[in-house]
């Protein structure tokens, strides 16, 4: 699988995070969240990752007005954080764009990836 | 608070809601990013207003009320989400009809009064109460000060790497250290005393700045241009609402140049300590960290904000005490930079794709802002506890910002110094009550 970290805050906290939690299974790489879209939109990665102050603006944005809300999921925002349940059922029913606020980057990305193996069948 | 309450302020304060309640409503801007995506598929038909509604107060409403009343009762300024994050909902509450139109601007100019008449209705309040800690409230921001000259060293950081990052923070320190012992000058007649935080600060942004340039990727080929193209009828949109943009512009920068609102937790704090010029080069850098995000949602969704880039703040806070004349030329600057915004829109959006270093500027410079932000309102609100409360001051709010964590309902970690410095006030005035937290003779 490939990974791709976009917009907009805290690209190298999340990569590591990323490149611990999914190991060998997945390939991560960083870009700007125009550069990061593009790539998810020609297949060249399967799932985005990004994160600002609002889990949506920065993080989200760019992704949601390109390749239309359908594929995007806020995963956290002020004041409000998903569940591992509510987060394998949105990525079991296609979603690949994820955005949440950075300082709860260690909370959803470990959800995020279970999620993401669980519909993999890793 | 900083602010008089007078008729003038009154009008502001309902122009300033009444505009941003009503531009919301009617899709033309909004303040917070996240919300700005959802309107493209609001705009297409693609999701009801019920649920533009229902997302944006699930993207503001968090922040109003955990992070822009805390902070603002803190700093004696109303910082700018506040109200205008409570503005998106209530556009997005009313249809977007005639009706809805006077609904929502009706309610929005409501609550930027009744803001108002609170925060000073808050302060006199606790001025009330048997242990006043509304002195020690201004420890929170004391820290943002001294220590917001260190983003532009992290943000180089994140752009190359540790060691350009430590050269830049060498050379803040020690510019800082030079104006502080040699910047007191006689050029004339004229008295310069030049300010050791204000020097470190501008000369780190340069620097910043510079090493973006020199750092700045090739183009990858066109890519985003291309993306972006499909997008031309939605900075059509929004050029077509460009008076109504200018007004509110200018409105924002009445308001800053007033003393009512602030932009970001840090410009409030050197606006709140009347340090004019720092303030207006902080918002000048906070600016540059906001014109990709506030640039790219606007043109994949067609909606603006009411604010723009923020640039509006910068000449706003230079324009305080300068009488009529003052406000006047803030609100003429305001409204002409928010046209020159908004004609920029298409050439951005190209250039962001030439210059790919900028974009990566911008996301490195609000990730760093929020990282120095974060620890200066933290410890800044340890301190003021403690100022509060010696005993037991600290133990708060270190365990706080940990429960946050761990809390399913976090608030803005940003906000964790602001609550818990009020909370500690209001917490020591119930165990007074109870005889346990003597007052001092």
């Amino acid at each position: 699988m490939k990974f791709v970290v976009g917009g907009q805050m805290d690209k190298k906290l999340i990569s590591g995070l990323l490149v611990k939690l999914a190991g060998d299974a997945a390939e991560v790489t960083v870009a700007t969240d125009i550069e990061a879209t593009l790539a998810l939109k020609n297949g060249q990665a399967d799932y985005y990752f990004g994160c600002c102050a609002t889990g949506a603006g920065g993080a989200l944005g760019i992704t949601m007005g390109l390749l239309g809300k359908d594929k995007c999921l806020t995963v956290s925002m002020p004041g409000r954080i998903l569940t591992q349940e509510e987060i394998s059922k949105a990525v079991e029913e296609g979603k690949v764009a994820f955005g949440f606020v950075n300082y709860d980057a260690e909370r959803v990305l470990p959800m995020l990836v279970t999620a993401i193996r669980q519909k993999a069948g890793l | 608070m900083a602010f008089d309450i007078n008729l003038l302020t009154v009008l502001v304060m309902a122009a300033f809601g009444g505009i941003c309640a009503y531009l919301a409503n009617q899709n033309i801007a909004v303040f917070n990013d996240g919300i700005r995506p959802m309107y493209g598929p609001y705009i297409n038909g693609e999701i009801d207003r019920k649920t533009l509604f229902a997302s944006s107060f699930a993207l503001s409403f968090g922040l109003v009320v955990g992070f822009g009343i805390p902070t603002s009762i803190a700093g004696r300024i109303i910082i700018v989400h506040a109200i205008m994050l409570a503005c998106d909902i209530f556009g997005a509450m009313f249809k977007d009809t005639k009706t809805g139109a006077l609904g929502a601007t009706v309610v929005g100019a409501l609550f930027g009064v009744i803001l108002m008449f609170g925060m000073e209705a808050v302060m006199r309040l606790f001025a009330l109460l048997p242990i006043n800690f509304l002195g020690s409230l201004s420890t929170v921001g004391g820290l943002i000060i001294v220590l917001f000259c260190v983003f532009p060293a992290i943000a180089v950081a994140y752009q190359t790497n540790a060691l350009t990052g430590l050269i830049v923070l060498v050379l803040t320190m020690l510019v800082k250290q030079l104006t502080s012992l040699f910047g007191k000058f006689t050029a004339g007649d004229v008295n310069v005393v030049l300010n050791a935080d204000g020097m470190a600060l501008l000369f780190s942004i340069v620097a910043m700045v510079f090493v973006a340039v020199r750092a700045s990727k090739k183009s990858t080929g066109g890519g985003a241009a291309a993306a972006f193209a499909v997008f031309e009828k939605n900075i059509d949109r929004i050029k077509k609402n460009i008076l109504l943009l200018a007004v509110s512009g200018g409105i924002v920068a009445l308001a800053t140049t007033l003393l009512l609102v602030a932009e970001g937790p840090a410009s409030l704090t050197l606006t709140a300590e009347g340090k004019y010029s720092e303030a207006a080069i902080v918002s000048l850098g906070r600016c540059l960290g906001f014109i990709p995000l506030v640039m790219t949602t606007a043109i994949i969704s067609g909606v603006y904000s009411p604010a723009g880039t923020k640039a509006v703040h910068v000449p706003a806070i230079l324009f305080i005490n300068l009488g009529i004349m003052g406000l006047v030329g803030s609100f003429v600057t305001g409204a002409l930079i928010m046209v020159i915004e908004v004609l920029l829109l298409g050439f951005i959006a190209k250039g962001l794709d030439r210059f790919p270093g900028m974009k990566e500027l911008g996301d490195n410079t609000r990730t760093a802002m929020s990282k120095i932000l974060d620890i200066s309102l933290l410890v800044g609100g340890m301190l003021a506890a403690n100022a509060i409360a010696p005993t037991i001051g600290y133990i708060w709010v270190v365990g706080l910002h940990f429960l946050n964590q761990n809390s399913k309902k976090p608030v803005s970690s940003m906000a964790i110094g602001p609550i818990g410095a009020i909370s500690m006030g209001i917490i020591v005035n119930v165990l007074h009550l109870i005889g346990l937290f003597p007052v001092a003779k």
